[in-house]
């Protein structure tokens, strides 16, 4: 096992403190990443952040590393395009699920189909925290937030399914599960292929509060309660986390009469 | 080296291979598809088509900041659908070549006709402010010689630079010759992956995001400003054509409208801006011989303010709306119809 | 004086917290994740109060890394203020 502070080489500390709000999980996903960045030892110079816009987008810049902060939803595309110049580089995505399933969700779509090896980890928060807490694509069904003053009228996209389509990789997971955070994201580092993890995280400012939760603790303490872990399984329910077993390809190419 | 028959968008490809492109993404538009179909058969060049011109742009932004050149092609729809990553680009010095061959608009307007309507949008189409160097060619030998400059001012500026064209010139069939024998810029920079730099859209210093300091925010656009004006000098484009008889007008045009012009070349004199951002400073020096300006082009008078505006008098201009360029029509703006 | 719940007996103390205070936002995550109650915000600063049994359960969920434990010999036993108070 490693320190457990080497996970530091990877972050750039003068910057901290980071500008997110008292108990927000993103900071914990962020160490978590670094983690795991430091149990696969990967080379600084050859690893590349990219973020789009949003709280966690401006993770980007704390990691120790070449990083890229872009317009909003439009990561995916400039790590494509990194990848596709230089494949030797290892390409991270880390934004939140507004930016990423949101308005980025065709270009998110387009790189399951393309099947870009890059690893993306979605800060999934379930609310525009940045702009002060309006509904997200993957925010729960009849969830009160600023702009759903009666609850979200929609359902939750679950995206899992996108991936399973194409054989890419997709991990759900926590910010109260750390270990399993951690390994999700390894796996996803180590996959070759298109790799996604989402991991919820909580906001408890723009989000949690109005929802009754007192503090952030209170927060992942529910994640504990709600979640199951199910690895490898073929579907996650809704309160289950875990890597999605891809059924392998059955066919490339056009099918032929 | 002999002469050679190609198409306009043909001749863009063969330069951008000259200039040393490596990297393309796109998305069909008419009239730029031939673009993407000329680079997907050349070697060493790594082409993409991606699900929009948003993708595009974004696509050739990464690989840019990873060492290669990059370029996009497309037009006014898909120019639109850009600019708010061209903002992007400028603010995190991405060099970057980005094609727009024009066609009647605004919306889906008239797709495989010629139109010069995006002029003001290559330089105010995205928020903020931000100079980017344009290059508007008039023929298909033009357009080989500018897409090699277009490449070379982005990679001394750091910026995105746009080479503008239209559905006339684009799909125009000339003889050229293609000189491979140009003086080629290569990326200084190191590509990412060498480093801990941080490349934001954030108003920044050193690859730090700075959100709230006033100071380094004005500091910072003053000098993007300063160097975009420093290297557009180093490649100040214009033709002024004195007229043989003696004249008190200048006519002005651009692009494909321009090369009507020359028909005229015995009234008026004739000037014909390049370089057509940041504007030539010789239009001053130019402009101030002659009485009456006069500024023709495909629509409602988008360069005709900015001469206004630089010359600080009033210029009369003739507005050939997209579509057709028809001498008879002209003729007739031209003599008889005066403001 | 340090406030301990009544039954509290010295016990084995195994770990010093080093609060990192510039990087601290006060969210209280470790304090309601620590299982021997040995953290506490007095006074818009975090504390602790010397029982720290290095389980890192705080270290591994702070968002902010403004908690490292070092572990120590576990001989020694509690007394007095901790002078251990890192400002980082």
């Amino acid at each position: 096992m490693n320190n457990d502070t080497n996970f530091k080489r990877y972050l750039k500390l003068d910057l901290l403190p980071t500008p997110w709000c008292p108990g927000c999980g993103n900071g914990i996903v962020l160490k978590t990443i670094c983690q795991a960045f430091d149990e696969l030892d990967l080379p600084k110079n050859g690893t590349v952040v990219v973020s789009g816009i949003g709280c966690a987008g401006r993770s980007a810049g704390f990691f120790d590393l070449d990083s890229v902060h872009t317009a909003h939803g439009r990561a995916i595309p400039v790590a494509e395009g990194i990848k596709y110049a230089n494949d030797a580089l290892n390409v991270v995505v880390v934004s939140g699920d507004g930016d990423l399933i949101g308005i980025g969700g065709n270009h998110l779509f387009q790189a399951i189909r393309r099947n870009t090896n890059i690893t993306v980890i979605c800060y999934a928060n379930e609310i525009y925290a940045m702009t002060g807490g309006q509904v997200s694509p993957i925010t729960p069904h009849n969830t009160k937030t600023l702009t759903t003053p009666n609850g979200n009228p929609d359902r939750p996209a679950d995206i899992q399914f996108l991936f399973k389509s194409n054989n890419c990789f997709f991990a759900r997971t926590t910010a109260y599960h750390l270990n399993h955070m951690r390994k999700c994201i390894v796996e996803a580092l180590k996959f070759k292929g298109f790799s996604f993890v989402e991991a919820r995280t909580m906001c408890i400012v723009n989000y949690g509060r109005r929802l009754g939760y007192k503090n952030s603790n209170e927060m992942l303490l529910h994640y504990k309660e709600f979640y199951k872990i199910n690895d490898y399984a073929e579907a996650l329910a809704e309160n289950e986390i875990g890597i999605i077993k891809s059924a392998p390809r059955s066919s490339d190419g056009f099918p032929s009469a | 080296m002999t002469k050679q028959l190609f198409q306009g968008n043909q001749a863009i490809t063969m330069a951008a291979e000259v200039a040393g492109l490596k990297f393309f993404a796109g998305y069909p538009i008419t009239p730029a598809s031939e673009i993407i179909h000329e680079l997907v058969n050349k070697k060493h060049i790594k082409v993409l088509q991606m699900e929009d011109e948003i993708a595009s742009i974004n696509a050739i932004i990464g690989a840019s900041l990873a060492g290669l050149k990059a370029m996009t092609a497309t037009s006014g729809p898909g120019f639109s659908l850009m600019q708010e990553s061209i903002g992007l680009a400028h603010m995190m010095e991405v060099p970057l070549v980005i094609v727009n061959v024009q066609r009647v608009g605004p919306s889906t307007g008239m797709p495989t006709l010629p139109a010069q309507g995006d002029v003001i949008q290559c330089i105010h189409g995205s928020h903020g402010d931000y100079f980017p160097i344009v290059f508007y060619p008039n023929s298909v030998s033009e357009l080989y010689k500018y897409t090699i400059m277009a490449f070379n001012a982005a990679e001394e500026s750091l910026s995105p630079v746009i080479l503008l064209s239209d559905g006339f010139i684009s799909h125009l069939y000339e003889t050229i010759i293609p000189d491979r024998n140009f003086d080629i810029k290569n990326r200084t920079r190191p590509p990412l992956g060498a480093g801990n730099r941080h490349f934001t859209g954030l108003s920044h210093e050193d690859s730090v995001p700075k959100t709230s300091d006033v100071d380094n925010y004005r500091r910072l656009i003053t000098r993007l400003h300063e160097k975009q004006q420093l290297t557009a000098q180093r490649y100040n484009y214009y033709e002024y054509l004195e007229c043989s008889k003696d004249t008190d007008t200048l006519l002005i045009s651009y692009g494909a409208l321009s090369r009507i012009a020359y028909y005229f070349k015995n009234d008026f004199a004739l000037y014909r801006p390049i370089r057509l951002f940041p504007i030539v400073e010789e239009i001053k020096i130019i402009a101030s011989r002659y009485k009456r300006i006069l500024i023709m082009e495909m629509n409602t008078g988008q360069y005709a303010h900015e001469i206004e505006r630089i010359l600080h008098r009033e210029v009369e201009f003739i507005p050939i709306l997209g579509g057709c360029i028809d001498l008879n029509e002209i003729k007739q703006k031209l003599y008889e119809q005066r403001y | 004086m340090i406030k301990t719940a009544p039954d509290e007996k010295p016990r084995k103390r195994k770990g010093i917290v080093h609060i990192n205070h510039e990087y601290c936002k006060r969210c209280s995550i470790c304090v309601n994740f620590c299982p021997v109650k040995n953290l506490e915000i007095r006074g818009q600063k975090l504390i602790e109060l010397e029982r720290c049994t290095a389980c890192k359960i705080c270290q591994r969920y702070c968002p902010d890394i403004a908690i490292e434990i070092e572990e120590i010999d576990d001989k020694t036993v509690i007394s007095g203020e901790s002078s251990h108070h890192n400002g980082g």
